[in-house]
């Protein structure tokens, strides 16, 4: 009943914010960038991804903040990559910073809880989409209940799987096209102590992209699919991916251990030269390019596909987009300011994230600006990527079915360290009955 | 003052602060759980009602049966060898002839002031299994016997369980060697009179006047076992999969990451059923049947 209550106290304070708007006009830092917007006197916690005060990214998007903004001090705090746990503890205790970064696998709850607030009117009246590029605005704005929660951060970014070329020209391996060709690679490189791809699966995302690249050649609904009860870990999509991957695990494609390596561990591998390849995300191409220089490249497609059927679903990608962003939380005191604050930084975080991090992927149309240096050779053949992948997944960890995707990553887990094919698939397959019933 | 130590209303008065405490911070929380554990609740939205519905799926719940397993190979591995290490550190310590003993007591002690994080960090370097010592050390013995110690589904809920024996073995050497330096030498000079070798003496003199003290030493490890979690959180976050996961664990992943709070709850009661459990069974094996029991050298 108290929930209910305040959720309906959510949503009026939301309209009564909104008419309030209505009348005074919004503006964010944008379309007046370096003109003075409020004087109002605030001091806002903020708590985002990566951001704090040693973040360049972080520090370009406060420091546009201030300038139309002076009077507001944002005190930053770190988001734990911890599945929301922080988030959802947080909110339960009424203990939300006043803006939130938040991404589908909380998002749902914190609307339905009435922690967020809907943010539908507040990006009309700033004509906020006008800053936004069409990917985005299609994948990244409206959360499945048709409303708006956030000021995006994190465009449609694709999950790539990068090599070091170096690696695979002294032990004479063909950069592989289909799943035999990466077998064949796989075999090579261990016979010769190299680990063939390094991977952090103790996090959970990565062992769903490890999943999705193999299962979206079959089936390009990948996980969602099984998320979502579409799909069976039995039917020959997914029975086939779990034995080609099966396959590679025993003939040694991760590195020993590699459930138990956090994302540091297995990048300083590739980026050393111990790996020959690592999957990761888009924006992974803004640390290894500069790291490997010539020799960092990047798979055009996954080379998980049976040899003959390498066009099936060839650009099916995992990642993609996903309502990720700055929210406002109902216990801001001043969810005006707080919407045309996060509205300012998010903004400019993301300008940020292209002119310094070349990330060719973010939300925000950049017209009008330079990279601060020339676009790397990994940035441009993602740009020339782009318009050819497709997503009908999602990444692991931002799949609204929370319950499947704990129990998924333990299963995957267990597949990467010696599961039977035959226990995995019947195990995810009673997941996926518990958790979509 | 026996005057006011026999009067029950300034014995009740003094001991109210304590007891309101208590209940706030220890009897509250353990009801709220066991009232939360009949709900359908994500720790966000209304909760539902639904009966015993949670402890029916728990006792389904095939990650329960495992949870419990490692639990008690947790506190197995503790009352053997952590109680047992700490035995044997204190038979050595008491033997006069050894020197060196303040070192001792507090070399074995530092680990047990450490923080989790350190030891875990430490112990997850000496576990690596491509740079960590120990593969190292089968290395150069010329040993093929190489293992991923925290990845193996059968082998890593056991790598945890030395890393608390190792921290901890010092806490546990702490409690029973004081005990033993309490007990009056004339015991032991008496047993010496009459021929008893050290062994002897360890046997029939030492370990029975400790019998309270390993009381406490049995409770503090098979509870500690059950109810493990740092160590596995930052080790292996329960993993590979879920072979590291304890009903602490269980619970926590319930409650918080997967949002079944409700059903996180049910998990945290069985857990302190469990430990009531284990420790009124201890306490009844542990009973003065004699009453010829050492009480701290009164």
């Amino acid at each position: 009943m108290k929930k209910s209550m305040k959720k309906a106290a959510g949503m009026a304070l939301t309209a009564s914010m909104a008419l309030s708007l209505g009348l005074c006009g919004t503006v964010y830092a944008e379309e007046n960038a370096g003109e003075i917007i409020s004087d109002k006197e605030a001091d806002l916690t903020m708590m985002t991804y990566y951001d704090g005060e040693e973040d360049p990214l972080a520090t370009f998007a406060y420091a546009k903040v201030k300038e139309s903004f002076p009077n507001v001090t944002i005190e930053f705090e770190s988001q734990p990559q911890d599945g929301g746990q922080t988030i959802k503890t947080r909110a339960a205790t009424g203990d939300l910073p006043d803006i939130l970064q938040s991404d589908s696998g909380t998002l749902g709850l914190l609307a339905e809880s009435g922690s967020i607030l809907v943010l539908d009117d507040y990006i009309e009246e700033m004509n906020y989409t006008d800053k936004l590029v069409q990917g985005a605005i299609q994948t990244c704005l409206t959360s499945p209940d048709g409303h708006i929660y956030e000021f995006p951060i994190g465009g449609v970014s694709p999950i790539l799987w990068y090599y070091n070329k170096a690696i695979f020209e002294e032990y004479g391996v063909k950069v592989p096209t289909n799943y035999e060709e990466l077998l064949e690679a796989v075999t090579t490189f261990r016979e010769n102590d190299i680990v063939p791809l390094a991977t952090f699966a103790k996090e959970p995302w990565p062992v769903g992209a490890i999943y999705d690249s193999f299962v979206l050649k079959d089936d390009p609904t990948g996980i969602y699919g099984l998320s979502l009860g579409d799909a069976s870990a039995d039917d020959e999509a997914n029975a086939h991916a779990v034995e080609k991957l099966k396959a590679l695990i025993d003939a040694g494609m991760f590195q020993d251990g590699c459930t138990n390596a956090d994302f540091d561990t297995a990048s300083a591998m590739f980026l050393e030269g111990q790996s020959a390849m690592f999957i990761n995300g888009s924006w992974y191409i803004a640390d290894a390019e500069p790291a490997l220089g010539e020799n960092f490249g990047i798979f055009e497609f996954y080379p998980t596909a049976d040899a003959g059927k390498e066009e099936n679903n060839q650009y099916a990608c995992t990642g993609g987009g996903d309502t990720c962003g700055l929210t406002i939380t109902t216990s801001a005191e001043d969810p005006d300011l707080c919407a045309q604050v996060a509205a300012t930084y998010a903004y400019w975080r993301e300008i940020a994230e292209y002119q310094i991090n070349q990330s060719v992927t973010v939300p925000v149309k950049t017209d009008g600006f330079e990279t601060n240096e020339p676009l790397g050779a990994g940035s441009e053949q993602l740009l020339e990527m782009i318009p050819k992948l497709t997503y009908e997944s999602k990444f692991l960890h931002t799949l609204p079915n929370t319950e499947f995707q704990t129990s998924f990553t333990e299963e995957m887990q267990k597949l990467l360290v010696g599961e039977s094919t035959e226990d995995f698939i019947a195990n995810v397959n009673k997941c996926i009955e518990s958790t979509t019933k | 003052m026996n005057k006011v130590m026999g009067n029950k209303k300034v014995i009740a008065l003094f001991t109210l602060p304590t007891v309101i405490l208590f209940t706030v911070i220890v009897f509250y929380p353990i009801i709220q759980t066991v009232y939360r554990s009949f709900y359908d609740w994500n720790g966000l939205t209304a909760p539902i009602f639904n009966g015993i519905e949670n402890y029916k799926n728990l006792f389904a719940d095939d990650l329960f049966y495992e949870s419990m397993r490692n639990g008690i190979i947790f506190a197995v591995i503790l009352v053997v060898f952590q109680v047992g290490l700490a035995t044997v550190f204190t038979m050595i310590l008491m033997n006069p002839r050894i020197r060196g003993k303040r070192f001792f007591r507090s070399a074995f002690f530092i680990p047990a002031v450490l923080s989790v994080t350190v030891v875990c960090q430490l112990w997850g370097a000496l576990y690596n299994p491509e740079w960590g010592l120990f593969n190292k050390i089968f290395e150069v013995l010329g040993l093929g016997y190489r293992q991923s110690w925290l990845s193996s589904l059968d082998f890593a809920i056991v790598a945890i369980a030395f890393v608390n024996v190792w921290q901890f073995v010092g806490y546990q050497l702490c409690i029973i060697y004081s005990s033993a330096k309490a007990i009056p030498e004339e015991y032991m000079e008496a047993a010496r009179i009459d021929g008893a070798s050290l062994w002897q003496l360890d046997r029939y003199i030492l370990i029975p006047l400790l019998k309270d003290t390993y009381k406490m030493s049995f409770i503090f490890a098979i509870t500690g076992g059950l109810n493990a979690f740092a160590h596995m959180n930052i080790l292996t976050k329960g993993g590979p999969g879920t072979s590291t996961y304890t009903l602490t664990y269980m619970t926590f992943r319930n409650a918080f990451t997967v949002g079944k709070y409700g059903y996180g709850c049910t998990s945290a009661v069985l857990l302190v059923i469990q430990c009531l459990a284990v420790t009124i069974l201890v306490n009844w094996l542990f009973r003065n049947k004699d009453g010829a029991v050492f009480e701290g050298g009164k």
